[in-house]
């Protein structure tokens, strides 16, 4: 692929000099020439960090917010750095949850009349469509920090690198954002990660 | 010359592993590698600044500033020698048995090595890193561990000996991994390519990797002259067999031709030989002799003024040039070279090892010039390193 990319910079370049010597088909020859022999020694181009991924975490805003998923409050004081000595442990493998009752195939005539249900609803689609997996606490917490480090390392003041998406955090997102004449969310959106030099990885 | 080990305090032990990936803030922001296998990096001011909270992290270990605190209970390390061996983005082994951490990967250097096996089956009269019979197919498993944490835009690696083919179907699993891990860099092999002429079938190495090549040495267009500088009967129809099953398996080849006295003096007869017998190579480098190793034992035989060499090597570059052969000259000053040769002369010499003299301090073109080695190695001097003058350097 990045061989295509240099032979598109080589007619770019070819097209910038049509500009600017509008006559000259010999330069522009020699640009497409040098191109194609610059191929086998070509710098390649990379993709953008984050290319074709699900950014779970583009729409967090708040370390409270998440909170109010029951599911993960039991890791929510990790990292926290105010439980004081409290190690990492390794997220744990996200299970998708059963369906309440699993959907029977037992055609309806042979049931107990007692315990078939009323609602009609209740056997269409017995395969739900895939949610994406959320990210657990801990990788949220892992991902605040890493951004929080890479804002560090540019010259930005987060606060912390203490995994919490607070008030300083939140303000350095901003102000790297406009920097960068990205949007400015406030928010770890794929083209800031992307600008941080953070990879969205679990 | 920079240092590639030095002597280290270590605290602790590291889990499972030898090897880690040096990591500031940047290479933790990255999430390139798993945060379970860097050392954190608290020399930087910014990493130690935050202290408190990395460490809650699973790091595999710390590297702390000399005199510093090292963290509790887990594993950490403070260098005594040159800091520089560990910079972030490098890949350090903890030899712990030693008191040591050793660089394996230095970001941004040229002179990055796989380093296969210690055994070789040739015994070179110059050979720079002179082989041992041991029993060490453990690389395998190190090696794929250490490309595990090398970096993705990595541009080339080489991987040597030793001869690497004694590795066996290892070799193949080393390059196999680095095509899955690091499809972008070029890997090079540096092999006297004697068992692709024996047992060692090629073909597998067809698609292994996206962008492989073989250096494989050629010390004659006769059998005596090869064997004798390779100091192994049998050597040059073997190189030769393999390097024609190479060829059959698409791979690409360059030939690497060390400029020791023998071999100087039928230099124009072997570019005649490679340019009827093997035109498929890629390229022919000229190399001049790296002063180390058995070199050293063998000066007498061995060494030729690369000054006095110029005729040869005119006559073979210009040989080979002509019938549109690539060939470059390698290892060599251009205040040694010809001017005519200076186009083919290229900065060959690993960084870590590369070096200048105190005569090349006012040299005009030092800056495209592949200085010396920094071994110092009485006797292989050249008489005639001399700064190059401005005016001289455009005529």
């Amino acid at each position: 692929m990045h061989k295509a990319i240099t032979l598109a910079g080589g007619a770019l370049s070819a097209l910038q000099g049509a500009v600017h010597e509008s006559d000259n088909q010999a330069a522009i020859q020699r640009w497409a020439s040098l191109a194609q022999q610059d191929i086998g020694y070509a710098v390649t181009l990379t993709a953008p960090l984050n290319l074709d991924i699900d950014n779970l975490y583009a729409g967090h805003r708040s370390h409270s917010s998440h909170r109010s998923h029951s599911s993960h409050r039991s890791h929510s004081s990790h990292y926290s750095g105010s439980g004081g000595g409290s190690r990492y442990t390794a997220p744990t493998p996200y299970v998708a949850p059963r369906p309440a009752s699993p959907p029977s195939t037992t055609p309806n005539s042979l049931r107990p009349s007692s315990s078939a249900p009323t609602d009609p609803s209740y056997y269409s689609s017995p395969t739900r469509p895939p949610t994406p997996v959320r990210p657990s606490a801990d990788q949220l917490t892992l991902m605040i920090m890493r951004v929080q480090a890479a804002l560090f390392s540019r010259g930005y003041d987060p606060g912390a690198i203490d995994g919490v998406m607070g008030a300083k955090t939140r303000s350095a997102l901003t102000s790297f954002q406009s920097a960068q004449g990205l949007t400015a969310t406030g928010t770890m959106t794929t083209e800031t990660l992307n600008a941080l030099g953070v990879r969205v990885s679990p | 010359m920079l240092a590639l080990e030095a002597k280290a305090i270590l605290s602790g032990t590291m889990d499972g592993f030898r090897l880690a990936k040096v990591a500031s803030l940047r290479e933790f922001a990255c999430g390139d590698f798993p945060v379970e296998r860097m050392l954190l990096d608290l020399r930087d001011p910014l990493a130690a600044a935050h202290r408190a909270t990395l460490e809650l992290l699973p790091w595999a270990g710390f590297i702390v500033a000399p005199g510093d605190e090292m963290p509790a209970d887990r594993f950490a390390l403070s260098i005594l020698g040159e800091a520089a061996v560990a910079q972030p983005g490098d890949v350090v082994e903890i030899q712990p048995e030693r008191g040591k951490i050793a660089t394996r990967y230095r970001r941004g250097s040229n002179g990055n090595v796989l380093f296969a096996t210690e055994r070789c089956n040739s015994f070179c009269l110059m050979c720079s890193q002179p082989p041992r019979p041991i029993q060490d197919d453990w690389r395998v498993a190190q090696l794929c561990e250490l490309v595990d944490l090398i970096d993705g835009d990595e541009p080339s690696l080489a991987i040597s000996g030793g001869e690497p083919t004694l590795l066996g179907r290892g070799l193949e699993q080393v390059i196999r991994h680095c095509a899955a891990r690091l499809p972008r860099t070029h890997v090079h092999v540096l092999s006297n390519g004697r068992r692709f002429g024996d047992d060692f079938p090629a073909a597998p190495f067809r698609d292994c990797h996206p962008s492989l090549s073989w250096g494989i040495p050629l010390y004659g267009d006769v059998a005596s002259l090869h064997d004798y500088v390779v100091q192994s009967r049998g050597a040059f129809a073997q190189t030769l067999r393999g390097l024609y099953a190479l060829q059959a398996a698409r791979q690409k080849v360059e030939l690497r031709i060390v400029l020791v006295k023998p071999v100087v003096e039928r230099l124009p007869q072997i570019a005649r030989f490679i340019y009827r017998n093997l035109p498929f190579v890629e390229h022919v480098a000229l190399m001049g002799t790296e002063p180390v190793g058995l070199a050293l034992a063998n000066h007498d035989a061995l060494w030729i003024d690369p000054a006095d060499a110029a005729p040869q090597l005119e006559s073979a570059v210009g040989m080979l040039a002509a019938r549109g052969l690539n060939v470059s000259l390698y290892n060599l000053p251009l205040c040694l070279l010809p001017r005519p040769l200076w186009p083919f002369a290229r900065r060959s010499i690993s960084d870590w090892k590369q070096d200048y003299l105190d005569a090349c301090r006012d040299c005009a073109v030092r800056a495209d010039c592949s200085g010396v080695f920094g071994w110092n190695a009485k006797g292989w001097r050249s008489r005639a390193i001399s700064p190059i003058d401005a005016e001289l350097s455009h005529a």
